[in-house]
């Protein structure tokens, strides 16, 4: 092969990948975000996930199959999340609802912002499993790749999720 | 063992346990049929557990198949949220329903599960979705970059071709004009007022291909041949044969067909081959090429010339021609792409355009004019 050639298919294969990547971007970033934000609800790192996920899509984007995009931005998002949390410290428990947060003094009228409430009450892992499957449309081996769950405890967490949230908007909707 | 109020209790909870005989258990009835007051205090029905009717509630769900069990009041959660999941087939969705059907005080709690999916914002954009972006940078094929520099080159040649016509400008002549210096007039004293340089070298032989264009007229030539005084020296410098040139210069037609050249205005001067040359357009520049063989040093060439940089005064001046316009043209390109493009032009002694050659780092190529 000459090497003009040679370096012609490197800048040919160079600019799709980056076209490639920009439509990932495109098409992925708002709802990573969206993922990312509504988990740790703090925007500036929420930000920032989102920006090392694509980092490292970039450095990977070779060697990640076109169809596996989205579930290998989601989970590194997911496990940059929970690594900055566990620092963090913020929450009581990984596994743990916070009881404690059960006493309402704000008025719902919606029950769409009973239901975001609930969720924020949620347990990090079970909240992040019941988001990717209702925001995302997620299976449960999906969200087993991404969580690095198997398919039995990603169903369990779903479960005490919805469990827990129909109590809650069971109580919410007497005070409704 | 006769019972008595001591040891009635043991007898008790033998009794409880099972573990009475028949006949103690007989003489324990009637010792509490004698007792009463013993009897009251004794509950037997209290004293035993109540039987457990509550399952254990997580028993379905550690079954396997537990969507294939029929519903009840400890398993309908499951069978609720299995439906909201889109897990539960339909003949569980048909048991789900005949059970709640059969138990209403079930259905509003059921109904709290379709409510439970979350829906997206949408609105919640990405701030920095520019800055995750690289930028493209799209191959440019080898014959359209081609194409690029052609129109560069050709906008460039129009817009001067534009700007001469406008402003009738007129080439300036660049190129050495040659004067005509009547043969053998005054030679020897325009010869002395030159200004050698020492030492000016000669070489030995011109090459045979060295040739000179039309303009330089033969009268220019001074030939006294016998007047030159010269001491050989051969050998010296880079082993080529020169004569050192000591005396007033004066040169062989034959040695040095058509070069010399004289400056009509201004100081004579003495141009070395390499000032001769630097002018591009002095018309058998490229038969100097060889002429480097046969000189290290760029003063050695031994050509002593003079000429003239301003223009014949009875002459009409110079056009612009096409070619001047591409090699202004290419050397725009040059200069802006950094590229180093060359166009070279070949001409006959009749100072016609014989060859063109262009030149890059690509396209190298070399066309006969058709005027030979």
């Amino acid at each position: 092969m000459y090497l003009s050639s040679y370096y012609g298919s490197m800048r040919v294969n160079l600019s799709m990948s980056i076209e490639h990547f920009n439509k990932c971007v495109d098409d992925h970033s708002d709802a990573l975000y969206h993922f990312i934000l509504k988990n740790i609800r703090d925007e500036e790192k929420a930000r920032d996930i989102v920006q090392d996920s694509f980092e490292k899509l970039w450095e990977k984007l070779e060697t990640v199959s076109p169809d596996k995009v989205k579930s290998y931005l989601f989970s590194i998002a997911y496990h940059t999340m929970i690594d900055m949390l566990r620092k963090d410290k913020r929450r009581v428990g990984f596994d743990h609802v916070n009881e404690e947060q059960h006493a309402h003094s704000v008025q719902y009228t919606d029950l769409n912002q009973v239901l975001h409430e609930a969720v924020k009450l949620l347990p990090d892992i079970q909240r992040s499993v019941l988001m990717l499957r209702d925001y995302e449309g997620y299976s449960y081996s999906e969200i087993g790749e991404i969580t690095g769950l198997n398919e039995s405890q990603v169903k369990v967490y779903i479960y005490r999720a919805r469990m827990y949230m129909k109590k809650y908007i069971g109580r919410m909707e007497v005070l409704i | 063992m006769e019972i008595n109020r001591d040891n009635y209790e043991a007898f008790l909870l033998d009794m409880i346990e099972g573990n009475l005989t028949a006949e103690n258990e007989e003489k324990l009835i009637r010792f509490l049929n004698e007792n009463p007051g013993l009897a009251a205090d004794f509950d037997i029905k209290g004293f035993m557990l109540p039987s457990e009717e509550n399952h254990f509630s997580f028993k379905d769900d550690l079954k396997k198949g537990g969507l294939a069990q029929n519903v009840t009041k400890n398993n309908y959660d499951q069978f609720c949220i299995a439906r909201l999941e889109g897990d539960l087939p339909a003949a569980g969705t048909k048991k789900l329903e005949l059970f709640l059907r059969e138990n209403p005080e079930f259905y509003p709690g059921a109904s709290l599960y379709d409510k439970l999916l979350l829906k997206a914002d949408r609105s919640v954009v990405f701030p920095s979705r520019i800055k995750l972006k690289r930028n493209v940078v799209k191959p440019v094929p080898v014959r359209k970059l081609v194409f690029r520099i052609a129109s560069i080159a050709a906008s460039i040649v129009i817009l001067l071709s534009a700007y001469l016509f406008v402003t009738g400008i007129r080439q300036e002549h660049f190129a050495p004009q040659i004067t005509t210096i009547p043969p053998f007039t005054d030679a020897d004293e325009l010869i002395s007022d030159i200004k050698i340089p020492e030492p000016a070298l000669i070489p030995e032989s011109i090459p045979d291909d060295l040739q000179v264009g039309p303009e330089i007229n033969q009268e220019t030539l001074l030939s006294k041949t016998s007047e030159v005084i010269v001491k050989e020296e051969p050998f010296s410098g880079k082993g080529l044969p020169y004569r050192e040139r000591e005396e007033p210069l004066v040169l062989s037609e034959q040695r040095l067909p058509g070069i010399l050249v004289i400056e009509s205005h201004g100081d004579p001067h003495v141009f070395t081959i390499a000032e001769i040359t630097g002018y591009g357009k002095l018309p058998g520049t490229t038969e100097f090429a060889d002429y480097e063989n046969y000189n290290s040093d760029s003063r050695t060439a031994g050509i002593i010339a003079l000429f003239s940089r301003s223009r014949k005064p009875d002459e009409e001046p110079d056009r612009l021609t096409f070619w001047d316009l591409a090699s202004a043209g290419i050397k725009g390109i040059n200069t802006v792409t950094g590229t180093d493009l060359l166009l070279e032009r070949e001409y006959d002694h009749d100072g016609n355009l014989v060859h063109v050659a262009f030149s890059s780092g690509i396209i190298e190529f070399r066309r006969s004019t058709g005027n030979e």
